[in-house]
């Protein structure tokens, strides 16, 4: 049974980047989805580079997917990373079918959302 | 009583003599809740639990529970109904094809009318409006959705035929066969 929704974060430098990466687990449906949106918005409108990863995410709605889209905007605002990362075949079917593949960032693993080299620097 | 409750009750299978709070007739299950987005979770529990029942594939049962939530989040966001209003759900499975109905009192709200925009003709984050996706997620699991008033009651009827091992959320040409029994099973 899909367990209800466990979000946590914590900072990781790689990569001579600082990045904070948001853990989501279980089910992010519309009942929890603001929870999500404002724990994300609050770290890109500070300034941060962004990881979500969802490889322990087993559900997620349209409300979801807001939540996704809006970190998104803002971190392009802010000139920062949001990457979203490690989504399981039923998770990625709906963002396949939603289009969202095509413009959000999507790696397959943390890892590969971490090793990467266009990632914005310490300090910058 | 709320759903979590009647999560805890619901048997490994169904067990027709002793239906418990939500009822089960034949292979159709109903339960009726209220109106609120607390109960989104619970409801996707017990989906979880009636596809186990009827082995259904965890790509059907996954299209199921995003319905069920879409479906829900839109009636309590935008239907406005009673405050003592009981959402009913009705899920029926047939061999390979499962038939979901919806139906509550209140006001005429038809959630299955609204345009949605095509989501692969954004190219840019700017672009998509962040509403719609929804509905597009609805469209992309059910093959059939229809709508009508019963009285003073809202009906949403969707369905969906299946063959395992293989992916059920796509934009498919809308094809149908009707599950569920006569009167959606929303008597």
């Amino acid at each position: 049974m899909t367990e209800a929704l466990r979000l946590s974060t914590r900072r990781i430098e790689a990569d001579a980047a600082e990045f904070h990466v948001v853990e989501l687990a279980g089910r992010l449906d519309s009942a929890n989805a603001h929870q999500v949106e404002k724990a994300i918005l609050r770290l890109t409108e500070a300034g941060s580079n962004v990881v979500v990863n969802c490889a322990d995410l087993l559900f997620v709605a349209s409300s979801g997917m807001r939540a996704f889209i809006l970190g998104a905007r803002s971190a392009k605002t802010q000139r920062r990373v949001f990457r979203v990362a490690g989504l399981i075949p039923h998770v990625s079917d709906v963002f396949r079918v939603t289009g969202l593949y095509r413009i959000l960032d999507i790696r397959p693993t943390l890892e590969d959302a971490l090793d990467q080299p266009d990632a914005v620097a310490l300090g910058s | 009583m709320t759903l979590d409750v009647l999560v805890d009750t619901l048997p490994a299978a169904p067990d027709r003599a002793n239906p418990v709070s939500p009822t089960v007739a034949g292979d159709q299950f109903s339960v009726q809740f209220p109106a609120r987005l607390g109960e989104i979770g619970p409801l996707i529990s017990m989906i979880e639990t009636v596809g186990r029942w009827h082995d259904a594939p965890g790509a059907v049962v996954y299209g199921l529970s995003v319905v069920v939530d879409e479906l829900v989040a839109n009636v309590v966001r935008h239907a406005r109904p009673d405050s003592a209003a009981l959402l009913r759900v009705s899920v029926a499975f047939s061999g390979e094809s499962v038939g979901l109905a919806f139906d509550w009192p209140g006001e005429s709200f038809d959630p299955v009318s609204f345009e949605t925009p095509d989501p692969h003709a954004r190219s840019d984050l700017d672009d998509p409006p962040v509403g719609g996706l929804g509905l597009c997620l609805v469209q992309a699991f059910a093959q059939e959705m229809r709508y009508r008033r019963d009285g003073d009651r809202n009906v949403v009827v969707f369905e969906r035929r299946y063959e395992r091992d293989r992916s059920v959320m796509a934009l498919p040409p809308r094809a149908a066969k009707s599950v569920l029994s006569p009167g959606d099973g929303v008597q």
